[in-house]
């Protein structure tokens, strides 16, 4: 009986997970997951295993036998579950109220202030088993807002943040209504406009000493601790001599991010739309000497531009279908080209992304790309390891290994089964999701309506207008003509 | 060789150009096809089977093989069977001038260039039923054919005037509009603007096939035609393909048919029909679902409403026995196609052989058909699917697709 | 080894060549790498223009490429080992490929600074895209503009156009300063940046206005900011009117000496522009320079070069100029004027693929030819710094060419092949509708006519136009030469018999011995016989098929001519008395088969399908009633049904009714007359149409199933005698569902045999009629059941329009009381074609008396025979002119004359100049070369070389009823043509290449 009550105490777990916000985001909790087996992405498969988290992080790992479990942790899972690793979702602009900013250059701006904790797209992650995202700016900017790693977890962002202030949007395609000359021409300016900022600093710091304290005071900053002591530039690319004059602080909130990301403290995440952007972007990323902090988060006619993103040597985040159609334009035939494939072909490290919220999540691709012909290891890898080195959470995430965080998903089957599905998810050691408690899913799965979601319907809409904008102003194009000819019918008649 | 050469100048995807060479090279042959599992829709999966293609035709199904070229791949299925994909008709194929366009026969302006039936093809849907666009009450007389062959409607018809195409809800009526103030001079003022103007349409046509008989009046040559083709809604069983999303508009098509006494009705893209199982029970119709909504919800194209499609309805149907088939609306997405959408029905719970049927011979049955298609069985069609794994999955991909005895997706050719 | 050039069609051939080479994957793949270094391409064509000091390599030149560079290039380079040749054949010509001046590739939004120099084309230009238009054109470089509309739009940058190496194809990433000071560009817009963040103390700004109004604004414009950069007082005022962007940006452009290509038109525009740029010494492009022409001198003195836009919109509609006194109307002569002051000038215009046609405009001017070219190639080049490695053919620069089909700027003249980097990178389309235009001094059309000079156009195996000029579509290969005839006919040879000598029946098809062209075939026709009318060795009794075929032919329906198109048959016999007897027999027999044949077709023109009008109510009434499959073109029908119509219904019904109860009599009716013969023939008593209508029966259970029901409906085709039946079987046995099914009714046997695809395989029905019963066994697979089933209705009820649209074969002949067809006679056949003169009659004999004999016969029955052998043909020639349709003498040109001892006789030109038609044929298989000798030696004894020429072309294929397809060079025949270098049959002359069926044949 002892047993059972220990049981029950999952429930009691993800009430006051999903209730109030804990001082310890990890917890100084205990759990044990069983699984019949485990399939944790270190290159093991365990055959009824057993994972022992403490304090959020994982502490043991292997077969049941060898195990020894705490007395006093809760037990979930079972011999029919398969355990496997939370997917991680290298970049969306989901989960926030709109994901764009009307400003070309805002990295004075932070998606902190934007994500919804309760918008639907995080509880869709959890239920397909996505435990980290990296939530960044829309692509319809030159350089955007800060983005953050959050777990779609807990009603408030502080529950809810991985990595605060993570990651800058730069843009190499040209958004609505631009040429992608005067995409480049701003990027470069932008950059081009720092170094100048930083150097009349430097020299008004020279001429009269404290210049850049009462500057900042007049910004209304009091700079103290970190924030007082000047550092010297630590660019690859160009430096500033006598930045060191300068306190860190007194650069205003338009310059610092890119100064971090100039520094090589800071992730670019680089949207590409086709091969040539890829060409501008690699160029920018050289020119300021922040290549090696750059992912690239490419559309799929990107694929054309291969060889140099292999030549140098960054990661990719592949956005949108995992199949690329073109027209040859002298043969007019056309050309189907499975991009995953190719990224692997030339040893380019790629994460996939979900298309949607929905159905079409992490897992889905992933499938989908097994199934077009990618290895399987690979495919799981490009949604759990890849995006985990990506967002530099590789010790933390990606894979169930002693040391790493205890996000763990238990499958009723294969992960990639299409008949399998999540039906607990544990994200640092505390159980967050149960299948049999989702209602909206069940409102789906069996068309209850349950009582507390009349909400559900309504805050559909604005969800789908939001997630995914651009994807979905291309499909709409096609649609017309495609799908049932809706839109045609209206132009028909007056 | 000239052939190709043609074909590639119609834009065939290159992929089934490299067939169509296999193709001329190999129509006379005779193949078989091995595959560790084979699914027959005709009753139990065979392990370690075979099928024998001669000409075109399937000439023994087991596991014997025999001499002939032969595919050795894990799983064969039928050709898939999609009775609700809306390629090759576009608006002008619409009759603007009546909304009641019984007699029109859509294989008239069907565009049998249109590359998406390539897709169709290598997506594993050998065959199709072509239907006008919902934009008339009666859209006309819909036409079962194959996605491959020669680009001539002889060679790909597989059965003309294979159901008579209606529809309800807000799609005839949009667009029409009421006088306000000026004269109705405008055509679309005399079209219905409402459900009711719209079912009415629908009724008036079986009225004055009814009184035209009863009264034995004259009618005019088109009349007299509308009327012979109505008539055999009612006793030559000529199936009625309604499009009902709503919940009311399977309503209105179920009286309808009983009103009536239409033998054979199938709703069309049917999201919301499971929230009246009993009533599509008792009416015996058939029901075509629509693609899976992502969030469940579809949106209307007109009135600023959305139909709601619980994921478990073709599960639930295929319990009560109401004969289904699943649709994806001629999706080009890679995940999106007639595959995935069986997979997705899995998912929601629906049996696989269940799967199987509601995209292979199910369909044919509806559309009457599966005397030559929609399963694997001695002196039917050669339409093949060939996976290299369990099928649905998204795992697993489709390899080689025959049609008609001609390989045209080489499972060969895939690494 | 040669390429097979633009053997496209499944890929560019282009593209594949290159890979091919490369040895790599198709390009289609994308991905960075040029030809690979190793490998060597040698490219031959007539003619090379070098355009490096106006060079041009004439008869035959070659250029060597390696690595994408060119090797060398000259008139006579030995190949290194291991160099694939690519030959474009003498009448080709290689120019290097085309630099446009102008494109819209790159061309973005205008940026919202009146000056941003910072705008680069080179960022918005796809380095991955391949712009097929100009590729087509010939244009390998393109100068890509960043933006219009400005003063100081952007950097322009000269780019290629295709390519696999993205970054080999930036030539020049800042070609140019872009700019304009004419009325384009003063459409700015005010300017507004919005303040970050707008709080009420910054507000929110305002457009500030900018310049330029007017030419001066520019101007003043133009130096405030160049003075910005240069003095420091200037710097701050310029950086707040321009931005400090603009002037950073400019810096190091004005320090590498980038020119400044600013569109100027008006005069007063170029003046200023010219002035700023001599104060400033900055290098000055003039852009547009509608109106140059007029200054052209200062233009020179000021140093500074032109792009001229010919004032042509190709492809578009024409613009009005203005009708005011000083409105400016298009001039072409700009050009010219320039290059006579000696201004630099490139010329472009608005559709980069249209530029080789620009350049001929440009020429209207008085441009001659060679600057013409090099304003198209290498002006624009070294204006916009790209000479060092396009504009030109020189060792060391990019293989660029564009390959011509002709003089460069000739009319007519189109683009063959695009090459960048060694690649061939666009091919013009093969060959389905390949065009193939012959150019020769004399043609001779065969019948006797000649023209001189003379054109042929051949597309799709056709003669397509011949004249003095033809046009010459997009893509075709030209070919020069002197002379050129029709291909020659061996009108009656064994090529392809390969020695057999069986003798088929008359109805034996010939085409079947006819196997794929062997190098022997394309020999021959290279000798210039393109066509060889065909026959076995001898003839039998019932003579033998006789057709043409070319045995050089690529595919088999080309090699086809005609089959048959003769009947060979046997006059003289050993025993002198039998002669002819055969041939008299046969005709007889023919004749009254053709007869019956005459009487029937009289009879069907006679007859009005008036019975589906008279029942037209009744079927109207009921739609399901339908008669057979009705073929589309009997519309008429329906058209009856509806003025049958206008009948009040009532009546109608009546009429329905009266009809319904004696349906088959009604039938009957109409067709009495027309087959009571028949009917009294057969004598016993049954239905016309016993078939058609419902068929029910009950099958009682057998090995082990259940009873079940058969319900089957039928449709007999012709509703008379035997014929076919089809129609739908329901036998829940052995199928769930509908079955179709065909099959025949025989009415002599009174069987019935049906068969159709059901769900479960193949349904076979198989009946005998007792009565109006129907006695027999439907069987499937294994099994099969015991049936008798009876007529329930006499109707086949399916909807019209499915009959209407089934397109069987056997729909048409369904009319009741339509006349039947006589049997066909396989053996007669031929001969009453012949009689209806659709078919020709080649007859062996020999003898003058036999000869008049057999003419007569043949007279008697209408027909005009062609003598075979005919030894004496020339003693009767007077008698028999006019009553043969041509004569074959025996191979013997000459022939000894019995009378006067020594002397020789020509038959040939004794029947020619009688008025009779001759030809030439070898009884020899590949012999047949021997034809134009015996030709050469019949002239040579007295026939006119015209009438030699006819005799081995147009009377020939006359004689043998292929006039309509081979024989003459004729717009609308065969392809089949010969180009000589000298006049047919002159002893010098010879066949130097030959197309059959419109492609040349090669070794």
């Amino acid at each position: 009986m002892n047993a059972n009550l220990l049981r029950s105490l999952p429930l009691v777990w993800c009430l006051c997970a999903s209730s109030s916000a804990r001082a310890d985001p990890a917890g100084g909790d205990k759990l044990v997951i069983e699984a019949g087996r485990i399939l944790t992405q270190a290159g093991t498969e365990i055959e009824n295993g057993v994972i022992v988290i403490e304090n959020g992080r994982i502490t043991a790992i292997g077969k049941a036998d060898e195990i020894k479990k705490p007395w006093d942790a809760p037990v979930i899972g079972g011999p029919d579950r398969v355990a496997f690793p939370g997917f991680v979702e290298a970049h969306t602009s989901q989960g926030m109220d709109r994901p764009n900013e009307n400003v070309e250059v805002a990295p004075f701006l932070d998606v902190r202030d934007s994500v919804d904790p309760v918008a639907f797209y995080f509880e869709d992650c959890l239920r397909y088993g996505i435990t980290t995202i990296n939530v960044q700016h829309g692509n319809d900017c030159v350089i955007g807002a800060q983005g953050m790693i959050v777990r779609p977890v807990g009603l408030t962002i502080e529950e809810m943040v991985v990595r605060p202030q993570y990651g800058l949007k730069l843009v190499a395609a040209a958004r609505g209504g631009h040429s992608r000359a005067t995409q480049m021409q701003t990027l470069r300016q932008t950059f081009e406009g720092l170094r100048r900022y930083l150097e009349d600093l430097v020299e008004k710091e020279r001429g009269e000493r404290g210049y850049a304290e009462r500057e900042a005071l007049f910004q209304g900053k009091e700079l103290e601790g970190e924030k007082k002591k000047g550092r010297a530039m630590e660019g690859t690319a160009w430096k500033v001599d006598g930045l060191e004059l300068v306190p860190r602080g007194a650069i205003d909130e338009k310059q610092a991010p890119l100064l971090d990301v100039v520094e090589g403290r800071r992730a670019a995440f680089f949207y590409c739309a086709n091969a040539a952007d890829v060409a501008n972007a690699l160029a920018i990323a050289r020119e300021n000497g922040f290549l090696a902090k750059t992912t690239l988060v490419i559309a799929p006619a990107c694929w054309q531009a291969v060889d140099i993103i292999a030549e140098a040597g960054t990661p990719v985040v592949l956005q949108g279908p995992l199949v690329e159609k073109r027209r040859d334009p002298i043969t007019g035939e056309e050309q189907e080209t499975f991009v995953p494939g190719v990224l692997r072909d030339k040893g380019v490290d790629f994460a996939l992304s979900s298309l949607d919220g929905g159905p079409r999540s992490l897992w889905y691709q992933a499938a989908l790309a097994v199934g077009l012909g990618l290895e399987r290891e690979a495919a799981m890898d490009a949604v759990t390891k890849v995006p985990a080195e990506i967002l530099g959470l590789g010790n933390d995430v990606g894979s169930l290994e002693v040391g790493k965080l205890g996000n763990v998903l238990l499958f009723s089957g294969d992960p990639l089964g299409v008949t399998s599905w999540v039906e607990e998810a544990v994200v640092e050691g505390r159980k967050v999701y149960d299948r049999r408690e989702d209602v909206r899913n069940r409102h789906l799965l069996e068309g209850i309506q349950p009582p507390n979601t009349a909400a559900a319907a309504s805050a559909e809409e604005p969800k789908d207008q939001d997630a995914a904008a651009q994807t979905r102003k291309e499909k709409e194009t096609e649609e017309t003509e495609k799908k049932d000819g809706d839109g045609g019918k209206r132009e028909e008649k007056p | 060789m000239k052939a190709i050469r043609n074909a590639i100048r119609h834009g065939l995807r290159f992929g089934t150009a490299c067939a169509c060479l296999a193709a001329l090279a190999n129509a006379q042959e005779r193949w078989v096809v091995r595959a560790k599992t084979l699914y027959t829709a005709a009753g139990e999966p065979i392990e370690d089977g075979a099928v024998v293609v001669v000409n075109g035709k399937i000439v023994s199904v087991g596991s014997g093989g025999g001499a002939g070229e032969t595919l050795e791949v894990a799983v064969v299925t039928p050709g898939m069977i999609d009775l609700s994909v809306r390629i090759g008709t576009r608006e002008y194929s619409v009759e603007q001038t009546t909304e009641s366009a019984i007699e029109y026969p859509v294989e008239e302006t069907l565009d049998l260039f249109s590359q998406r039936w390539e897709t169709q093809l290598e997506s594993g849907v050998t065959t199709v039923l072509a239907a006008p666009l919902d934009m008339d009450v009666f859209g006309g007389l819909c036409v079962v054919l194959k996605t491959g062959g020669p680009r001539t409607l002889q060679a790909r018809r597989v059965k003309g005037e294979a159901s008579l195409r209606a529809s309800l809800g807000t799609q005839p009526s949009a667009g029409n509009s009421v006088p306000r103030g000026s004269p109705p001079l405008d055509f679309y003022f005399r079209r219905p603007t409402t459900r009711m103007g719209v079912e009415w349409v629908l009724r008036n046509a079986y009225y004055d096939l009814l009184n035209a008989d009863r009264f034995g009046l004259a009618v005019d040559a088109r009349q007299a035609e509308r009327n012979s083709i109505l008539r055999r809604t009612l006793e030559d069983g000529l199936p009625v393909f309604v499009q009902a999303r709503g919940t009311q508009d399977v309503h209105t098509a179920v009286f309808l048919k009983e009103e009536f006494g239409i033998q054979e009705m199938v709703l069309d893209a049917a999201a919301e029909a499971w929230m009246e199982p009993e009533l599509v029970r008792r009416s015996g119709v058939g029901v075509v679902f629509p693609p899976f909504p992502p969030t469940g919800r579809i949106p209307d194209g007109f009135a600023n409403d959305s139909y709601f499609m619980m994921w478990s309805a073709p599960a639930r149907f295929h319990e009560l026995g109401v004969p289904i088939a699943l649709s994806a609306h001629g999706a080009d997405e890679i995940g999106e196609r007639l595959a995935q959408q069986a997979g997705f029905a899995l998912r929601h719970g629906l049996p696989f052989d269940a799967a199987l049927e509601a995209v292979t011979i199910g369909p044919a049955r509806m559309v009457g058909v599966d005397g030559r298609v929609g399963s694997i069985e001695v002196g039917k069609d050669a339409d093949l699917v060939l996976w290299n794994g369990k099928p649905f999955e998204p795992t697993s991909g489709i390899v080689g697709v025959m049609l008609d005895g001609r390989l045209v997706v080489d499972p060969r050719s895939k690494p | 080894m040669t390429f097979p050039l633009g053997s496209s069609g499944i890929l560019a051939s282009a593209t594949i060549l290159c890979a091919a080479l490369a040895g790599a994957r198709s390009t289609a793949l994308g991905g960075a790498e040029g030809g690979d270094g190793a490998r060597t391409v040698a490219l031959r064509a007539g003619t090379i223009h070098l355009v490096e000091e106006g060079r041009v390599l004439e008869g035959g030149a070659t250029i060597l490429v390696q690595g994408g560079k060119i090797l060398a290039v000259g008139g006579d380079l030995e190949l290194p080992p291991g160099a694939e040749l690519v030959d474009y054949g003498p009448d080709a010509v290689i120019v290097p490929g085309l630099v446009a001046a102008y494109s819209p590739y790159a061309t973005g939004n205008p940026p919202d600074r009146t000056a941003s120099p910072g705008l680069r084309a080179v960022d918005a230009f796809d380095p991955y895209e391949v712009y097929a238009g100009a590729l087509a054109g010939g244009v390998t470089t393109a100068y890509v503009v960043p933006a219009e509309g400005r003063l100081i739009a952007g950097q322009g940058a000269l780019v290629k156009l295709g390519g696999d190496d993205p970054a080999r194809r930036i030539v020049n990433d800042r070609a140019a300063l872009h700019g304009a000071i004419d009325a384009s560009a003063r459409a700015v817009p005010g300017y507004w940046e919005p303040p970050i963040p707008a709080t009420e103390d910054t507000g929110i700004g305002y457009a500030k206005p900018q310049l330029p109004g007017s030419t001066m604004g520019a101007i003043v414009a133009l130096e405030e900011i160049v003075d910005g950069i240069h003095s420091r007082e200037k710097r701050a005022a310029a950086e707040q009117e321009y931005g400090a962007d603009a002037l950073r940006a400019l810096v190091p452009l004005i320090e590498a000496r980038v020119p400044w290509r600013i569109a100027a038109q008006e005069p007063a525009e170029i003046r200023g522009l010219l002035e700023f740029a001599r104060a400033r010494r900055l290098p000055v492009i003039v852009d547009r320079a509608t109106a140059a022409g007029e200054i052209a001198p200062e233009i020179a003195a000021a140093g500074a070069a032109v792009v001229f836009h010919v004032p042509y919109p190709t492809n578009g509609p024409s613009v009005d100029h203005g009708k005011g006194r000083d409105d400016r109307w298009p001039r072409f002569d700009v050009p010219v004027a320039l290059v006579e002051a000696g201004v630099r000038v490139a010329v472009a215009g608005s559709s980069p693929r249209d530029l080789l046609f620009f350049a001929r405009l440009a020429q209207r001017g008085g441009l001659s030819p060679s600057a013409a070219l090099r304003s198209i190639t290498l002006t624009p080049a070294e204006l916009l710094g790209g000479e060092g490695r396009v504009g030109s053919i020189r060792p060391g620069k990019d293989a660029d060419f564009c390959v011509l089909n002709g003089a460069p700027l000739a009319e007519g003249t189109s683009v063959l092949a695009t090459w960048i980097d060694g690649c061939a990178v666009w091919s013009a389309p093969e060959p389905a509708t390949h065009a193939t235009v012959i150019e020769v001094e004399e043609l001779h059309v065969g019948d006797g006519r000649v023209l001189r000079p003379g054109q042929i156009l051949l597309q799709a195996g056709k003669i397509v136009d011949v004249g003095e000029r033809v046009s010459h579509p997009r893509g075709a290969t030209v070919v020069r030469g002197r002379v050129c005839m029709p291909g020659m006919i061996d009108a009656l040879g064994h090529l392809g018999l390969e020695g057999s000598r069986k003798v088929p029946a008359t109805d034996f098809a010939l085409q079947r011995i006819v196997g794929r062209a062997g190098h022997i075939s394309r020999r021959v026709a290279r000798e210039g016989i393109t066509t060889v009318v065909l026959s076995p060795r001898g003839s039998s009794n019932s003579g033998a098929p006789v057709m043409a075929y070319r045995p050089a032919a690529g595919d088999f329906e080309r090699q086809i001519v005609g089959d048959p198109v003769a009947l060979r048959l046997k006059w003289t016999e050993e025993n002198r008395l039998q002669s002819g007897q055969t041939i008299r027999d046969l005709l007889a027999k023919a004749a009254d088969y053709r007869a019956k044949w005459l009487e029937y077709e009289k009879a069907l023109a006679a007859w009005k399908p008036a019975a589906s009008a008279a029942e037209a109510p009744a079927k109207e009434e009921d739609a399901k009633k339908t008669e057979g499959a009705q073929s589309a073109k009997e519309e008429g029908a329906a058209g009856a049904d509806e003025k049958a119509e206008e009948k009040p219904a009532e009546e109608g019904k009546k009429e329905e009714g009266a009809k319904k109860g004696d349906e088959p009599k009604k039938e009957d009716e109409p067709k009495k007359d027309s087959k009571k013969k028949k009917d009294k023939k057969e004598g016993e008593e049954l239905e016309a149409d016993p078939i058609t209508g419902v068929w029910k029966a009950e099958i009682a259970s057998a090995e082990g199933r259940e009873a079940s029901e058969l319900r089957m409906q039928l449709l007999f085709a012709t509703q008379h005698g035997s014929g076919p039946v089809t129609g739908n079987l329901r036998v829940s046995a052995f199928s769930e569902s509908l079955i179709e099914i065909e099959g025949r009714w025989d009415r002599e046997a009174k069987k019935l045999i049906l068969e159709g695809l059901g769900s479960a395989g193949w349904v076979a029905l198989e009946g005998a009629l007792e009565g109006d019963k129907l006695q027999g066994r439907v069987a499937c697979g294994a099994h099969s059941l015991e049936f008798a089933a009876e007529r329930v209705s006499k109707k086949y009820a399916v909807a019209k329009r499915t009959e209407r649209r089934k397109e069987e074969p056997q729909a048409p002949e369904v009319q009741k009381g339509k006349p039947k067809e006589p049997r066909l006679d396989s053996k007669l056949e031929p001969v009453r074609r012949a009689m209806d003169g659709k078919l020709s009659v080649v007859v062996q004999v020999d003898r003058g008396d036999e000869i008049l004999a057999c003419i007569d016969a043949f007279a008697a029955r209408g027909i005009r025979p062609v003598l075979l052998g005919a030894r004496e043909a020339h003693f009767v020639a007077s008698e028999i002119a006019g009553r043969v349709a041509g004569v074959l003498l025996s191979p013997a040109i000459l022939e000894f004359d019995p009378k006067r001892g020594t002397d020789f006789l020509a038959p040939y030109a004794e029947l020619q100049n009688a008025g009779i038609s001759v030809a030439f044929h070898s009884e020899a298989e590949e012999g047949a070369v021997d034809l134009p000798l015996q030709a050469a030696f019949a002239v040579a004894n007295g026939l006119s070389p015209t009438g030699a020429l006819r005799a081995l072309t147009s009377d020939a294929a006359a004689m043998m009823s292929i006039g309509d397809r081979v024989g003459r060079l004729e717009r609308g025949l065969d392809g089949d043509v010969l180009l000589l270098d000298g006049p047919p049959l002159a002893p010098g002359s010879s066949v130097l290449r030959a197309w059959v069926a419109g492609e040349e044949v090669k070794p």
